[in-house]
């Protein structure tokens, strides 16, 4: 149980130790992976620093006294039920001492629970790998798979072994470990200084090595979005707040434009309203490259700016918000739009059009019948561009649609997560006097505005998010 | 800066009323003045060798501010009272028209492409590509870049040349001849920039542009000249191929407007385009019968394929395109259509619901 304890604690510590300046949250989440044994979170606390000492076993107490947030009891022959509670340094020394091949234990909890499932993703990896051994030894006989067949094995071979790699790595670590320990427990070995001493350090780094590799493996095995990889639009519209909150918005336009160009994405306007004077109404932007959902998903939600603004005379601090909403871009494979699904309206002459009108109004209208969704585009002098965009849009408006329909159902059975909340949630606020911006999400403040505004610091609320993102979805997979 | 936000507001309501009074295309019509302003004035400088550029250009800064340069303030000033004054055309200051993916130059008083016809210019793109690889060609053998080409197609009052160079733009690579004819030289000039200009995007289909009257008597025999010289260039690359006799599709939109409804133009479009280009007697009509029975000679005789198929009485792919102007010239081009030996004549309509093509089949 003690076992179980430290290495909660642990989990926590090291999902938590990006969000400093959240010890609110950083006590629930830690509260959160150990509550399947509350009676004892405060026991484990003192493990870390009491038991070591009085450990019968004084040179392996030494290492758990000066690793002791690292280090954990390195091998036992016992399940977690049948842990002994009270003494785990005695049981590992004693469990070391019985050889032979051990059931693996994990110094992560969560992965126990995961064991039955590890070994038969393990089997299944080896069954798909000699299967398409197999194949590529007999490629003669054509009939007896298909191309895309032998592709998808090969795709699911490749999914599975970046977790099986790390869970047959964990393994081999771990058998290490365990003849260390043996080598540990000999009296030759305890005779030898050098050598224990040496065999000391071994088991150090060893275990060190262990815990990454175990965390390797919890986050390989945590569910990704497909939609992170894709390509998004940006859509930002200004909220409360007047021209200011136009103002707003052109400078976050602008913060996410620089942040675009560091990552080397290609940024394209698709559609912008302001008045001509700097205020942005609102605008839609593409952005392709390399997992821009994925990085940009977590920016979705009201942001507020707290400022004087340029127009204020009386030196007043003034409030606006802006909407800023992320949304994947389906391919067109993945959205099919049926044209006579939709209502396409365009500027309509009086008389009969055609080469007695030179109008240069190319907006276009688009209404989503079944849907009722509208996009209406205006900013190409072509209404057939402002058509081919206004169709971008909507079925990027449709496939989240679909998404959140789905992100609803799962949601029902699991605790909210980041990135997935409305759009209406406040999830940062730009506070010019303080020269800070605080996410409201983690209670991450950065007095750094001015590079937060050119994009440069985007990425450490990105992390930071990504991180909490994961946490969430580890508590979730605890939970089930 | 604030000299900047004045002249924006003032050259906004300025556009208004020749923007239909919309205060939003008003807006979208600055915006597009004012990008063309901004490089010129870039242009100019890079032509002047001034360096110190930062001065010169307009930039915004944090917050939105904006501000211009002396330079741009007065090529705006001098557009604004183009458009305005002048009911100069948008495209005429800005010299250029978006045409599909292609940049159209717009140049007095050759015709600017209107966005109907690059609506049906684009279906009828998707339309031929999709009944690629076509009916003189094998996908296998087509690869071989010699063959000759599917589609030989011929668009007579090409104007700015934006039909022929748009569908080269969609058609296969390789795939298309494409002959534009227009009796103002000033057209053909243009039309020849505009394939020059666009070029990277004609995916290596030929297209021709000639001057001719279509109204002259010659008009049928020089128009199958350019084909069968076409065709006897590609015979001496490929002598297996058999002769064929001339196109398989002949697209036109002539001059549609009655010279009756010549005072009901706008001023952007009485006062600056081609009244060639525009009108034509017998209510528009005048065109349509003469084209229709150059189309029957110049298509090719041998071309059966392009008719077959399971609904004969629908055009499956089209031998004739016209653009027309409205519902009101339906029934005589659709009878006009027949009477040259089209058997099956439909009508298309544009996005704002009225009848803009009328195509047909023999």
């Amino acid at each position: 149980m003690t076992l179980a304890l430290r290495s909660s604690a642990h989990a926590a510590a090291r999902f938590v130790r990006c969000r400093t300046h959240s010890p609110a949250l950083g006590f629930i989440v830690t509260a959160a992976l150990c509550r399947t044994r509350p009676l004892h979170t405060t026991s484990a606390a003192a493990t870390l620093t009491t038991k070591p000492r009085s450990a019968p076993s004084g040179r392996i107490a030494s290492l758990y006294v000066t690793n002791a947030t690292v280090i954990r009891p390195i091998s036992s022959t016992l399940s977690r039920s049948q842990q002994p509670q009270h003494d785990f340094s005695s049981s590992a020394s004693s469990s070391a001492s019985s050889s032979g091949s051990l059931p693996i234990v994990f110094r992560t909890p969560m992965l126990n629970k995961m064991l039955p499932k590890l070994d038969s993703m393990k089997e299944l990896h080896e069954r798909l790998l000699k299967e398409i051994n197999d194949q590529s030894a007999s490629d003669s006989s054509l009939d007896s798979i298909s191309p895309q067949k032998f592709a998808e094995k090969t795709k699911q071979l490749h999914d599975l072994s970046l977790i099986t790699d790390k869970y047959s790595e964990v393994q081999s670590l771990n058998r290490d470990l365990q003849s260390l320990q043996q080598m540990l427990d000999d009296p030759l070995t305890a005779q030898d200084k050098d050598l224990l001493e040496m065999t000391q350090d071994e088991i150090k780094s060893t275990t060190e090595q262990a815990v990454e590799m175990e965390n390797q493996l919890l986050l390989s095995m945590l569910p990704t979005d497909s939609a992170d990889e894709a390509n998004a639009l940006l859509e930002i519209r200004a909220g409360t707040g007047g021209d200011e909150a136009g103002l707003f918005a052109a400078d976050i336009l602008r913060m996410y434009e620089r942040f675009a160009e560091r990552q080397r994405w290609k940024w394209e306007e698709i559609s912008k309203t302001h008045d001509g004077l700097g205020a942005i109404k609102d605008a839609t932007i593409a952005i392709t490259g390399h997992n821009v959902f994925g990085q940009l998903k977590f920016e979705s939600g009201v942001h507020r700016v707290q400022r004087v603004p340029a127009t204020e005379t009386q030196g007043r601090i003034h409030t606006s918000t802006i909407t800023v909403a992320i949304m994947p871009q389906p391919t067109e494979v993945q959205v099919q739009i049926n044209e006579s699904d939709v209502r396409v309206d365009v500027f309509r002459a009086s008389g009969s059009g055609g080469q007695k009108v030179n109008t240069t109004d190319s907006a276009i209208r688009l209404t989503h019948l079944a849907t009722g969704i509208v996009v209406a585009i205006q900013d190409e002098r072509s209404n057939q561009k402002n058509r081919a965009k206004a169709f971008t849009i909507l079925r990027a408006k449709l496939f989240e649609r679909e998404r959140e329909k789905l992100a609803l159902e799962r949601r029902d059975s699991r605790r909210k997560q980041v990135g997935s909340g409305t759009r209406s949630e406040k999830i940062r606020t730009y506070n010019f006097p303080q020269n800070r911006v605080t996410d409201h999400r983690i209670n991450k403040t950065l007095h750094e505005l001015e590079s937060m505004l050119d994009g440069e610091s985007l990425p450490e609320f990105i992390q930071a998010l990504r991180v909490e993102e994961q946490t969430d979805l580890l508590m979730a997979m605890n939970d089930e | 800066m604030r000299a900047a936000t004045e002249l924006i507001k003032i050259w906004t309501e300025a556009l208004v009323p020749v923007c239909n009074h919309s205060r939003s295309h008003a807006g979208q019509e600055l915006k597009w003045l004012m990008q063309h302003a901004r490089e010129q004035a870039r242009l100019s400088l890079r032509v002047d060798h001034h360096s110190n550029n930062d001065s010169s250009s307009s930039t915004t800064k944090r917050s939105g501010t904006v501000s211009l340069s002396e330079r741009e303030v007065a090529l705006m000033e001098s557009y604004i009272d183009q458009r305005v004054q002048g009911r100069k055309p948008l495209q005429y200051i800005l010299g250029t028209q978006p045409f599909m993916d292609l940049e159209i130059l717009t140049r007095p008083p050759t015709l600017i492409p209107r966005w109907e016809t690059e609506e049906w210019t684009g279906r009828l793109a998707t339309m031929l590509k999709n009944a690629s690889p076509g009916p003189f060609s094998h996908p296998s053998t087509n690869t071989t870049g010699s063959r000759t080409s599917n589609f030989n197609i011929i668009d007579i009052c090409t104007g700015s040349g934006c039909i022929p160079l748009g569908l080269a733009s969609v058609l296969p690579p390789g795939s298309s001849y494409l002959v534009g004819i227009d009796v103002h030289p000033k057209a053909i000039e243009l039309a020849k920039e505009n394939k020059i200009k666009n070029q990277a995007l004609l995916r290596n289909n030929r297209i021709e542009f000639h001057q001719a009257d279509l109204l002259a008597p010659d008009a049928v025999d020089k128009f199958q000249r350019w084909m069968s010289e076409e065709k006897g260039d590609q015979q001496q690359k490929q002598q297996t191929e058999a002769p064929r006799s001339g196109y398989n599709l002949v697209i036109s939109n002539p001059p549609y407007i009655a010279p009756a409804e010549y005072n009901t133009l706008e001023p952007e479009v009485a006062q600056w385009e081609d009244p060639k280009a525009l009108l034509a007697d017998e209510d528009g009509l005048a065109f349509y019968p003469r084209i229709a029975h150059m189309a029957i000679e110049l298509l090719d005789r041998e071309a059966r394929r392009w008719r077959n198929g399971p609904e004969l009485d629908k055009v499956r792919i089209p031998e004739l395109v016209f653009e027309i102007g409205g519902d009101h010239q339906v029934d005589f081009v659709t009878t006009a259509a027949k009477s040259a030996g089209f058997s099956r004549v439909e009508v298309c309509k544009d996005l704002a619901d009225r009848a803009r093509c009328i195509i047909g089949a023999r």
